[in-house]
């Protein structure tokens, strides 16, 4: 470092650094009360809008889940408009995408998986992307009443976990929160509108790939079970709570082993190595 | 390919070693990503008690530290949209102003002045930039750790942060 990096470098230090810790309270609170509270989950107040119970009524008897899907929610364009992630939302619209409509049901709520989506740059955020992405929209729906909005307290009360899944991976390594994934969600009408995106999978399309939701934080155990012979993930049948799974059929054209390969050793083996040094 | 599996051998650490040994270091990363003392510890409350539910995942983790930074910033990034529109709505409260030093009131003066730039422009660089030199400066991480818990090589992280010092430097000389 030359004089100006390091008069720099000692300004940051100055301007960062922090002497204010936890404090003695937060850790007791962490240590011993949280961790007895686990993760109850709250009650949320029932209400029964006749949009959703109407919505309900008409999904169930008069068309099938995919058009009433697509009648229903907001496109995954539409919601990508509504991240004002324009080029996202161009992307939605393109022949690339897959539009998938589809719903299902469990422990109270319907999930459908609208589209997903892969592609460099197309949340606008150019400096952020170095890498292809996938994006994929869910929309979640409570059954008999609405989803905390945003500003409610309530809102993440039922925590959900969404992921792609690599077959023949184990998931509780591979998943969104190892991938560079996060998400972004908002609620327009009681329905959560969930944006998640990762690293791309695309290159892993031969392998097969699914994507996992559960009213979970994270990849959970007690929710999935995964076979180590069969490298399948199936949905532990008695869990309490949602656990589903979606297939995602990518095109396996745009599979490439190799790389996806040398992108799976990078995650674990490298930066654990790293980290080790 | 080395694997790592979930029945490795038990390691040395509990949860409550974990809080130990890294709560200090998290909850600085928390504040100073979050700005606010209320968002700071509701993320780092439910980063531990994830920590808490993945104990026995953790367990097959040869780096708990990488893993507890990485779960904290997934759980940021599913927050930032909340929390920016909380941001518009209440002002944010300031982290720490100590400032040590034995100079003059007026060179304090100055350099808390300079300090309050530096922050200004670290939380206008591009998270790309702005989460490493948080881990780095604020949280005290090292350059591999933070690798580890950003999934990318150590010398990217490393380029971003020098990338981040420019950043800064030019922000500075607009401000004089």
């Amino acid at each position: 470092m030359n004089n100006k990096e390091e008069y720099t470098d000692a300004l940051l230090k100055r301007a960062l650094e922090s002497s204010e810790g936890a404090g003695p309270e937060l850790i007791k609170k962490i240590k011993f009360e949280d961790i007895k509270e686990g993760h109850k989950l709250k009650k949320l107040t029932i209400r029964r809008p006749f949009s959703a119970v109407a919505a309900i009524i008409i999904a169930c008897t008069f068309i099938p889940a995919t058009v009433f899907a697509a009648w229903y929610f907001l496109s995954p364009s539409q919601v990508a408009k509504n991240f004002e992630y324009p080029i996202l939302a161009e992307a939605f619209e393109s022949e690339g995408a897959l539009i998938i409509n589809e719903t299902q049901s469990d422990n109270g709520y319907n999930i459908s998986l609208l589209g997903i989506v892969s592609g460099k740059g197309l949340d606008g955020f150019a400096e952020e992307v170095d890498t292809d992405k996938t994006y994929a929209v869910v929309a979640i729906v409570k059954q008999g009443s609405n989803m905390p909005d945003t500003s409610d307290p309530d809102y993440g009360a039922t925590p959900f976990f969404v992921s792609p899944l690599i077959h023949g991976q184990k998931p509780w390594q591979f998943n969104i929160a190892s991938m560079g994934g996060g998400y972004s969600a908002f609620v327009r009408d009681g329905v959560m509108y969930r944006l998640i995106d990762c690293d791309s999978i695309e290159m892993f399309a031969d392998r097969g790939l699914t994507l996992i939701v559960s009213s979970t934080n994270f990849y959970s155990t007690d929710a999935f079970d995964y076979n180590e012979e069969t490298g399948l993930v199936t949905p532990i049948p008695n869990f309490e709570g949602v656990n589903l799974m979606f297939s995602l059929p990518i095109d396996t054209s745009k599979a490439n082993y190799e790389k996806a390969q040398k992108y799976l050793d990078s995650l674990w083996n490298d930066n654990t190595a790293q980290a080790q040094e | 390919m080395r694997a790592i599996t979930a029945d490795k051998p038990v390691p040395t650490y509990t949860y409550s070693s974990l809080v130990d040994e890294y709560g200090d270091s998290l909850y600085k990363f928390c504040r100073r990503l979050t700005f606010s003392k209320e968002d700071a510890e509701d993320l780092f409350q439910e980063s531990f008690l994830n920590i808490y539910v993945n104990m026995a995942k953790i367990s097959s983790s040869a780096n708990p530290k990488s893993f507890l930074f990485s779960t904290t910033l997934y759980i940021w990034k599913g927050w930032k949209r909340k929390y920016a529109r909380r941001k518009r709505l209440a002002p944010i409260g300031p982290l720490d102003d100590t400032i040590a030093s034995g100079a003059n009131t007026e060179d304090s003066f100055i350099e808390k002045d300079e300090v309050h730039t530096v922050r200004k422009l670290v939380a206008s660089l591009p998270d790309k930039y702005r989460i490493p030199t948080i881990m780095y400066y604020t949280a005290e991480l090292a350059v591999d750790e933070i690798a580890a818990a950003l999934k990318l090589p150590a010398g990217t992280v490393k380029s971003r942060l020098f990338k981040s010092r420019k950043l800064i430097e030019k922000g500075l000389r607009a401000y004089e």
